[in-house]
């Protein structure tokens, strides 16, 4: 299995707050992103439990987009 | 020399000389503002970039004179002395490059000009590269603000025209449109409603993503790659639902693996499928929404500047609770329609079939 990039650069921002739960479906930090996500129905949902933290709310569009190969 | 998108995600130089030679179409997929204006300032070409930013509606403007009827704010020595200096040069190639600011009613922009005579052609090229959005300047008279799309056609209401908020025409499509549409496919070129609408869907995805970049711009004063990856799950979402397709989620359980999901539930294409038996054995009849993968890929390889794959795996029509797609790399393509053609559907079906996959060609 290939690793993902490195997050080591941006570590300390993309610590999240509380482990995630498997069961985790939402993953949106801030109170106004949440309600907007709520206002149009999105599910940011089942991120990774054990793997390196890919958080949709603190990763540019395109830097997620490169792990697709 | 500028970037033409050629295919989702993959770019291609085009030599600003030949732009002329460009068809509308791919002029629609810059993510640059063009107009073209012949030497007295009418306007022969408008793409749709520059019409998303100026709010106004490419059938509108053009044979207009783009200084003294649309483009108000440009008259004077700066833009248009630069124009009118060019075209009594004869120079041909670029002959002006500039920053300036549009003001228009709802709001000003800083943009980089260039103007490019190619060579051999009475068409005179202005290429426009937003810079910074903003509201508007409150010191500009009325009389020099850039013209609205209201102004252009007043009253158009009455004759049938709708309108987003944006000044787009917009027509309301009940999903019969979509089940004639498949009816009629079926009936004249049957087992091509997979293929025809992935290249539907692909097309149409450029220009989606034309449209998500202007609005990522406006809001953010960033591109639709260098925006949060939520704050980019939403806009697509959000404009999906707006137009009725469906409601999209994101699920990055498997990226890891480098495959994206994405779920759609309720899809206007899957419930306008028909169902049942159907007269034409195709052996991807059950996935009704190769549009929306159309879709899904084209928008997403714009955001990640390089060509993705997006395919339908399980979809509603055939009683799944939501319709399911994988993005992956655009080399792991043909590992997922062998797959599909063989029958197998979902996710973890397909994301087992490229675990055993031999290693894909890079750049295929």
């Amino acid at each position: 299995m290939t690793d993902l990039p490195s997050l080591a650069s941006s570590s300390s921002s993309l610590a999240l707050p509380t482990p995630l739960h498997p069961a985790t479906v939402v993953l949106i930090r801030n109170l106004e992103a949440r309600l907007a996500a709520a206002q149009c129905g999105l599910l940011l949902k089942k991120l990774p439990w054990d793997g390196p933290r890919l958080e949709p709310n603190a990763l540019l569009a395109r830097t997620m987009l490169a792990w697709l190969r | 020399m500028l970037e033409l998108q050629e295919a989702p995600g993959a770019r291609v130089t085009l030599d600003i000389q030949k732009i002329d030679e460009r068809t509308d179409q791919e002029l629609d997929t810059l993510p640059y503002g063009v107009i073209a204006l012949d030497e007295d300032g009418t306007i022969l070409r408008y793409n749709l970039y520059e019409a998303q930013f100026a709010r106004l509606d490419r059938n509108q403007v053009l044979g207009r004179d783009f200084f003294n009827e649309v483009a108000r704010c440009t008259r004077g020595d700066s833009f248009e002395g630069q124009f009118r200096r060019g075209v009594n040069s004869g120079l041909t190639g670029s002959f002006a490059q500039f920053s300036y600011v549009f003001d228009f009613q709802f709001g000003a922009q800083e943009v980089q000009v260039e103007m490019i005579r190619p060579a051999g052609v009475p068409r005179y090229y202005l290429l426009i590269n937003r810079v910074r959005v903003g509201p508007a300047r409150p010191d500009r008279p009325p009389a020099t603000l850039a013209v609205a799309q209201r102004q252009l056609a007043p009253d158009e209401g009455a004759m049938g025209v709708r309108r987003d908020p944006t000044e787009r025409r917009v027509a309301e499509v009940p999903w019969a449109f979509f089940a004639s549409l498949r009816a009629t496919c079926d009936q004249l070129a049957p087992g091509t409603w997979q293929m025809f609408c992935a290249e539907w869907g692909v097309q149409y995805g450029r220009r989606l993503a034309i449209e998500l970049e202007v609005q990522a711009i406006e809001t953010s004063e960033r591109g639709l790659g260098e925006v949060l990856m939520t704050e980019f799950a939403m806009m697509l979402s959000r404009r999906l639902a707006q137009q009725g397709m469906g409601r999209v989620s994101f699920d990055f359980a498997a990226m890891r693996e480098g495959i994206l999901v994405v779920d759609v539930v309720r899809s206007m294409l899957a419930e306008a499928a028909p169902r049942g038996r159907s007269k034409e054995h195709d052996p991807l009849a059950d996935l009704a929404c190769p549009l929306l993968a159309g879709v899904l890929g084209a928008v997403i390889s714009q955001v990640a500047g390089r060509r993705l794959a997006a395919r339908e795996v399980a979809c509603t029509s055939a009683g799944e609770v939501a319709c399911r797609f994988v993005v992956t790399g655009h080399a792991r393509r043909s590992t997922i329609n062998a797959t599909l053609a063989s029958g197998v559907r979902g996710v973890e079906a397909i994301r087992e079939a490229l675990r055993r996959a031999p290693a894909e060609v890079p750049g295929d």
